[in-house]
């Protein structure tokens, strides 16, 4: 029997947003009549069925589950043997078992190897399933939460690691110089492009300071409205305003014995810069609608990518408090100047990001780090971390290769190999290997786009399905021949010495 | 017996200047208290050339112990951005 898919659409807010995505329940049963009892009780879910075991196993490897509702008698396998293997290989799934047999020792046993909870069918249970589901969906978002929160823990850990470790002089420079102001109360203004890791330089502030067991509170100050930032930063009493119901503590408060990170402090507008001003001056905040201060113990740091300096030449930012920010003035490279970070870095970033997915992390070979390393990262360490994440979840191989890596990345290692080519006065095959490397890139991209169909694939770009497996073919061999050849420096490369060298004596003349 | 505070009291007093060379860099360090005797407040004013910062001593602080480290980091700082 076919697997089917149902899928309801998430309910609308009032104004007609979208809410987040429903939960995706896999039914797992094989008689027609439960699909169609549960059906009705599951009309907020995105629902997906299965009948058998093994289109179980095969809906989890295809679509993205929250919960499986499975039932313990199938026709090739039993639920136990799915149970089993959802708990092996998927612990982002929880499982609810729901079956006509009520005996205890089968109640036991799913729980035993897995299960969130054992239902028996019942009418009862019916009316109840949706009361069920929300309780297994919110154990695992805690679970989910706990884990985000371990991961990017050690993620934090080893990006202070790689920072004082840093292979670039002035990464190693800027971290010692934030690890030796790190203890005193001392404001630190941090530069540096947008993703270049502020933040991860602020966080390494605070967690080398006294202060270190105390809050850090980061506020993002271009993404508060001006209106509502007195508010936002010194809190409010109760009936400060309409809509004031209670008492509630502003930023700074929230802060008090840690770290205030103001990101982006050159957005700040006039108003805004006079009541911090006052806050560096006095020591204290004052809430909305209160008679008297309140002292708060905090340490400032700011971060900005403009250049503060001009936005004061320019009268767009206070002198006054300018001097007081900048008291310690710490400027972060970007990636393109600081590339011999990056293979330690992409390790990190597919580790953190595997580890968020649940999955192995890849490891990226040294000639698709080659290529990463001559892009010139305008984006720095974010624009990174997207690739990073990208990669973990469409490469399934346990190894990222130069294939791997899209296409926009490769225009500074065809710029390079041009480069190569023309000094070396000779007749180039640029043209050919670029049109060969976007097209790799474009076939790939095409199967994911079709979630792995190459039939479909073909029919998209146009092209018989014989051509698309020749094409694929030939891309495996290519990848071949190269990993074969080592030490490599990439096709790219080594098919511009090919071309200066000539052809080699093993390989047939074209 | 405190001192009966006078309108001479409020406004800045000077406590500390120091100039010392730090990392080849000529800094100045002065700190001033701002403010009358029963409610009062330090700031640290910092120079090396075109370069100036100014620390609000957080209240408890020693402003002068301060000051030394203050005038330390600053100019390593500055030495790090020429």
């Amino acid at each position: 029997m076919e697997q089917k898919q149902r899928v309801t659409a998430g309910p609308r807010k009032p104004d007609g947003a979208r809410e987040a995505p429903p939960a995706t329940v896999l039914v797992v049963d094989d008689e027609e009549s439960f699909h169609r009892t549960v059906a009705k009780y599951l009309s907020g879910y995105r629902r997906i069925t299965a009948y058998t075991g093994w289109q179980a196993i095969e809906a989890l490897s295809k679509h993205h589950i929250d919960l499986v509702l499975l039932d313990l008698n199938l026709p090739d396998t039993t639920g136990f043997h799915v149970l089993e293997q959802i708990r092996r290989d998927r612990d982002d799934v929880e499982v609810i078992v729901c079956t006509a047999h009520s005996e205890i020792r089968n109640a036991v046993e799913a729980v035993k190897k897995g299960a969130f909870d054992f239902l028996v069918k019942s009418f009862e249970n019916y009316q109840n399933l949706s009361e069920h589901l929300r309780r297994a969906l919110e154990h695992r978002r805690h679970k989910r939460e706990r884990m985000e929160a371990r991961t990017q823990k050690h993620w934090l850990r080893e990006a202070f690691a790689l920072m004082e470790d840093s292979s670039s002089e002035q990464m190693q420079l800027v971290a010692r110089l934030a690890r030796r102001v790190a203890d005193t109360p001392l404001t630190v203004l941090i530069e540096g492009e947008s993703g270049v890791g502020k933040e991860v330089l602020a966080r390494y502030i605070h967690a080398r300071s006294d202060r270190a067991d105390g809050p850090f509170v980061t506020v993002n100050v271009s993404a508060v409205p001006a209106s509502l930032l007195g508010s936002y930063w010194f809190g409010h009493v109760k009936g400060a305003f309409t809509g004031a119901e209670r008492n509630q503590l502003g930023k700074f408060e929230l802060a008090d014995g840690g770290t205030i990170f103001l990101d982006e402090i050159g957005e700040l507008d006039a108003d805004a810069q006079v009541k911090l001003l006052r806050v560096l001056q006095e020591r204290e905040v004052e809430r909305l609608g209160a008679s008297e201060a309140t002292p708060v113990d905090v340490r400032v740091l700011a971060a900005t990518n403009k250049r503060l300096s001009e936005e004061v030449k320019m009268g767009r930012f206070r002198e006054d408090l300018y001097f007081r920010l900048n008291v310690l003035h710490l400027t972060v490279p970007p990636l393109r100047e600081r590339t011999e970070d990056l293979p330690r870095l992409a390790a990190l970033l597919l580790a953190k990001h595997a580890g968020m997915m649940n999955r192995e992390a890849p490891s990226i070979n040294r000639d698709a780090l080659e290529v990463l390393q001559r892009y010139d990262w305008p984006g720095n360490v974010r624009e990174l971390e997207n690739l990073m994440m990208r990669l973990v979840a469409f490469s399934p191989a346990g190894e990222i290769r130069q294939d791997d890596i899209p296409i926009e990345y490769w225009l500074p290692t065809l710029n390079a190999a041009a480069d190569d080519l023309v000094q070396r006065e000779d007749t180039p095959r640029l043209l050919a290997l670029a049109v060969q490397q976007f097209e790799r890139y474009f076939i790939r991209l095409m199967i994911q786009r079709c979630n792995g169909n190459r039939r479909l694939a073909a029919r998209a770009l146009g092209i018989s399905y014989t051509t698309l497996k020749q094409k694929l073919r030939e891309d495996r061999t290519t990848g071949e021949q190269e990993a074969a050849a080592a030490p490599r420096i990439g096709p790219l490369r080594s098919e511009v010495r090919q071309a200066a060298d000539g052809p080699r004596p093993s390989e047939p003349d074209k | 017996m405190g001192k009966a505070v006078t309108a001479d009291d409020v406004n800045l007093e000077q406590v500390a200047d120091i100039t010392a060379i730090s990392r080849g860099i000529p800094v100045r360090g002065r700190c001033v208290r701002i403010g009358d005797l029963a409610r009062h407040r330090h700031e640290i004013l910092l120079e090396a050339g075109l370069d100036r910062a100014i620390v609000d001593v957080p209240p408890g602080r020693d402003p002068h112990a301060l000051l030394l480290r203050a005038l330390e980091l600053f100019s390593e700082s500055l030495a790090a951005r020429r």
